[in-house]
């Protein structure tokens, strides 16, 4: 029979904040401080999102900033999150739906809490996940994600292999490596598919005085544990009987394709990939806030990060990936402005400074941004039996005889035609490179791009878990 | 599809509407020599059809008219499904109704005598029996009721192909296609129907626009009381045939005709092809507001655990919603309308539409050749008392 | 009882360094990322005995134990493992106790709790 009904009263607050990561905490903070009632809900057990992992409770860690990066400022969040009496902090908590009429938002959740939360205001501070490309045996076990890495080491002190590779591209592939090896990892190589060429490119911004040293240090950390950065390779193969067990690597050129008889092997037993990010937008689209056009969207924002849905705010990864830097200011100006959206007195100096930082900070992030595009070569490493979607196993043979033969030009036809998107991560993990590959294809962006983006259910839930 | 820019100049006949009902009526003029052109303004196949379960049910009507409909609908059916190139997923699966108390099963067993009294296979099934046709059903049932000849369709596979033959017969297809107005002649009959992509001059009109019927039916003068009626559909993860059957409560037969003011959940519960699950069904007014209600997905999900309690922890990864056509009486308006000759309705089939789509399609060919339909469609007269205005609104 | 390539070796020393049976956790050292974990406990998995610490997901464990493949695909009985470690993949669905499918990565362990790969219906 179905298990206890869930809370039959909902809770309400001024403002409710999903995420307590990097922009979650800071804008759970700040319209705390405004004199908002505030309601975070996390699904981690611990404050901190992806960025600020945190190892479980049950642990004890010599040094617990000691993976991690503007640990103090991130700490004197958490603790303010707890002192504070205006903020409730739901952990282990997950939002199904989000529900919006004139006066308010309402959230369905499962999880600890199971039942409704409402607010007059709702700050979307969910984050972004690494975006993997597809490649021949990406969904051998072993293969993981970069995100999968940092999950794995920062929360559950736990190294993702014996002999590792990792590959991809991003503002944050070197820090991730970075802190693989700080993890006493074996990193085996760093393969940035991008290279010097393309960093230069993208403009002096991008050796801006603090970037420069930041990524210095990295590079340090790497030459310690005498694991070789290079640039302009990636992985384009993975092998194994029924796990990883060797790599193919080649040189790429500006627009990734393979630059012949570079092709080199190596045994590995862990891959971990990461290509740029898909911010989370699945509650904003749902919500019809306006996307960014093009694969991996995010959330359209203002200056005050309200977006083009009234009573809504989105800070952080999820309005385009910027660092922990900017998603803290982001979470500070949207904090501020919710509370002030429920009429309660901001110090709007304070604002208007805090958003002239995130402005030029996010100069540096766009500039990172440029540096680290993806490159439609990768479409050239695939073979007709690669996946394209993992959830149901549709070959890229599938997808392409779609678009040839059936003459399939927007997502949701291809959806239809070949279920990709259809599986349990409802395309999460292949909507962007099925945005790609359809646009490289046909020659155009497909006109319903977004369409993969948003979630009905933003996350599968048992139905006795409603 | 190949997107024309303009259309033809004139057809037999244009069909306004390329859900399943439009596409059945495009096969079937199509098939007897009628040049026709369907029009969509939206995506093909993008409305009602798009959000429907695929039911083919007798099991859920008294005999009467709309059973008439309904059988001859699903003969055409298995045809359909033998003849068309590609597969739609059609399964004579049949189906399940319970009733979880004294009150139901009287009236589901008094249903199911006089759809016996008709010729329908309705079979009593409890205890073991009922177990053995479901076997995750949950013990705690007054009565079930097998209908072997319940079936199911996937709605938008089946609208392709037959849009697709359609067109191979030369049909226009045309989505992105507004219809601007409908022109008449001076003794009021159809003469053109102008779209934003030109005028097309022709004789006979069929309105098969679903729940935006009424908007078609204005351009002709004419009034017919659609009203959207929304419902959600939940889809789980798959989880293989833990599903036998079509299921649902018997009280889904009573919010058909329930007072409409509140929204009404029933427990409807079916598996596909792919190992999905589908629980429905919830029935309201909100006009056409497209977001998902949290509380009634809550209530579905309850509903559909009572029932399989197996249910529990299958996982539920997405929702929607779709607008039903529905008309005050929840009898389709199919037939020719007596004061604007060549204007054919085929529409307000509710939460029927996928079942007596093909049957409809049939009387529409009828209708336009002249011939004398299989079934009597008297019932289905659009201006019969029950669609015409009245002074107030007939629903809150 | 599952693929041979995705078990760690049998106890004793194994040549092969890409199937090295050493835990892969981040041990109780006095670096600053020495971890210091509660009373470990054992479940099973696919018939073996595994060890657990509090506080731990089942694919952690499962991955520190050296175990990779965590289910087969219901279409071609493809082998899968930990992706994404979020929760946002479903790639790491295994069956506990007899249940529906759940992500590993989410999922805490518990003592003697009977896991196993999840394979398509």
């Amino acid at each position: 029979m179905a298990t206890e009904a869930a809370t039959a009263q909902p809770i309400d607050a001024d403002v409710v904040v999903i995420g307590a990561g990097p922009a979650g905490v800071p804008a759970a903070v700040a319209a705390a401080r405004a004199g908002a009632t505030v309601i975070v809900i996390d699904a981690a057990d611990r404050p901190g999102g992806q960025y600020h992992r945190q190892l479980p409770h049950d642990f004890e860690v010599e040094d617990a900033g000691a993976l991690h990066h503007g640990w103090r400022d991130a700490t004197a969040g958490f603790d303010e999150l707890v002192a504070n009496d205006r903020i409730r902090h739901i952990a282990g908590t997950r939002v199904w739906l989000a529900e919006r009429s004139p006066d308010r938002v309402t959230l369905h959740t499962t999880g600890a809490h199971r039942g409704t939360v409402r607010a007059q205001a709702l700050i979307l501070a969910t984050g972004a996940a690494e975006r993997a490309l597809p490649f021949p045996g990406w969904d051998l076990p072993g293969v993981l994600t970069v995100g999968a890495a940092q999950a794995l080491v920062k929360g559950q002190g736990v190294r993702p292999g014996h002999r590792v590779v990792v590959a991809g591209t991003g503002p944050l592939l070197l820090a991730s490596a970075s802190t693989l090896v700080r993890a006493g990892t074996h990193v085996l190589e760093v393969l940035d598919a991008n290279g010097p060429g393309t960093w230069r490119a993208a403009g002096p911004r991008v050796l801006a005085p603090g970037k420069a040293v930041e990524a210095a240090g990295y590079l340090r950390d790497l030459a310690r544990s005498r694991t070789p950065y290079r640039p302009a390779q990636a992985i384009i193969a993975a092998t194994g009987d029924g796990r990883v067990e060797s790599v193919t690597i080649a040189e790429v050129d500006r627009d990734w394709h393979v630059v012949d008889g570079t092709q080199r092997h190596l045994d590995v037993d862990a891959v971990c990939v990461a290509y740029g990010f898909s911010p989370n937008v699945g509650i904003a689209a749902a919500l019809g806030c306006d996307l960014t056009p093009g694969g991996g969207p995010a959330v359209v924002v203002d200056r005050l990060q309200r977006t083009t849905v009234p009573r809504v705010f989105a800070a952080g990864e999820i309005t385009g990936v910027a660092g922990a830097d900017v998603a803290a200011l982001e979470g500070a100006v949207a904090g501020a402005a919710a509370a002030d959206a429920c009429g309660h007195d901001v110090d709007r100096a304070l604002v208007r400074r805090q958003v002239r930082r995130r402005e030029k900070a996010q100069r540096f992030a766009a500039a990172l941004q440029r540096a680290t595009p993806i490159r439609h070569g990768w479409q050239s490493w695939l073979t007709d039996d690669t996946i394209v979607c993992r959830c149901e196993e549709v070959e890229l043979a599938t997808v392409r005889s779609a678009i040839a033969g059936a003459g399939v030009r927007d997502v949701r036809s291809l959806k239809m035609t070949t279920r990709c998107g259809m599986g349990w991560c409802q395309a999460a993990i292949c909507g962007p490179n099925v945005v790609d590959l359809l646009t490289v294809a046909t020659g155009a962006v497909p006109e319903d791009a977004n369409r993969l983006a948003a979630r009905s259910i933003a996350e599968p839930v048992a139905l006795s878990e409603l | 599809m190949t997107v024309r820019d303009t259309a033809p100049r004139s057809a037999d006949v244009v069909v306004i509407g390329s859900g399943l009902v439009g596409a059945c009526c495009a096969d079937e003029l199509s098939a007897v020599g009628l040049s026709v052109v369907v029009v969509d303004r939206g995506n093909l196949t993008a409305g009602t059809t798009a959000s429907g379960e695929g039911n083919i049910l007798v099991s859920d009507k008294p005999p009467g008219p709309e059973l008439d409909l309904g059988r001859l609908s699903r003969r055409r059916w298995v045809e359909l499904a033998d003849d068309l190139d590609t597969d739609i997923e059609f399964d004579e699966k049949g189906g399940v109704v319970v009733a979880p108390d004294e009150a139901s099963a009287v009236g589901l067993a008094e249903l199911a005598a006089r759809q016996r009294s008709v010729g329908i296979q309705a079979v009593e099934a409890t205890g073991a029996d009922l177990q053995e046709l479901e076997p995750h059903i949950t013990p705690d049932l007054t009565l079930g009721m097998h209908y072997p000849e319940d079936c199911q369709v996937q709605p938008i596979l089946a609208s392709a192909a037959l849009l697709g033959r359609a067109r191979s017969r030369g049909a226009a297809v045309l989505g992105q296609t507004v219809v601007t107005g409908i022109e008449l002649d001076a003794l009021q009959r159809v003469r053109a129907v102008t779209t934003t992509r030109g005028t097309i001059a022709t004789p006979w009109i069929v309105n098969a626009a679903g729940p935006w019927s009424s908007e078609v039916a204005a351009l002709a003068g004419l009034h017919l009381p659609i009203e959207p009626r929304r419902g959600h559909i939940l889809v789980t993860e798959p989880r293989g045939r833990l599903i036998h059957h079509k299921v649902y409560d018997a009280s889904y037969v009573g919010t058909l005709t329930a007072d409409p003011g509140a929204a009404q959940v029933s427990a409807v519960i079916e598996g596909t092809a792919s190992g999905t699950i589908l629980l429905g069904s919830s029935r309201e007014f909100v006009g056409w507001d497209r977001q998902v209600d949290g509380d009634l997905v809550r209530r579905i999900g309850a509903r559909a655990v009572q029932l399989f309690p197996v249910l529990a922890d299958v996982k539920v990864m997405r929702t929607y919603v779709g607008f039903r056509p529905w008309l005050p009486d929840h009898l389709p308006a199919i037939g020719e309308e007596p004061a604007v000759p060549g204007f054919i309705q085929a529409t307000g089939h509710e939460g029927a539409g996928i079942g007596l789509a093909p049957g409809t399609g049939l009387v529409v060919r009828d209708l336009v050749t002249e011939r004398t339909p299989e079934i009597d469609i008297t019932a289905f007269r659009p201006d019969r008392p029950a669609l015409l205005p009245t002074p107030e609104l007939t629903h809150g | 009882m599952g693929d041979l390539g995705a078990r760690p070796a049998a106890a004793g020393p194994d040549p092969d360094p890409r199937h090295s049976a050493e835990d892969l956790r981040i041990p109780a050292t006095s670096d600053p990322t020495g971890i210091t974990r509660g009373a470990r406990f054992t479940f099973r998995f696919d018939g073996d005995t595994v060890t657990a610490h509090p506080g731990e997901t089942i694919a952690a464990a499962l991955l520190a134990a050296g175990y990779r493949e965590l289910r087969r695909t219901r279409i071609a009985d493809r082998p899968r493992g930990l992706f994404c470690a979020i929760g946002t993949c479903f790639d790491c669905l295994v069956s506990i106790d007899g249940g529906g499918p759940v992500r590993a990565c989410v999922t805490p362990v518990r003592p003697d709790i009977e896991v196993e790969v999840s394979r398509g219906d």
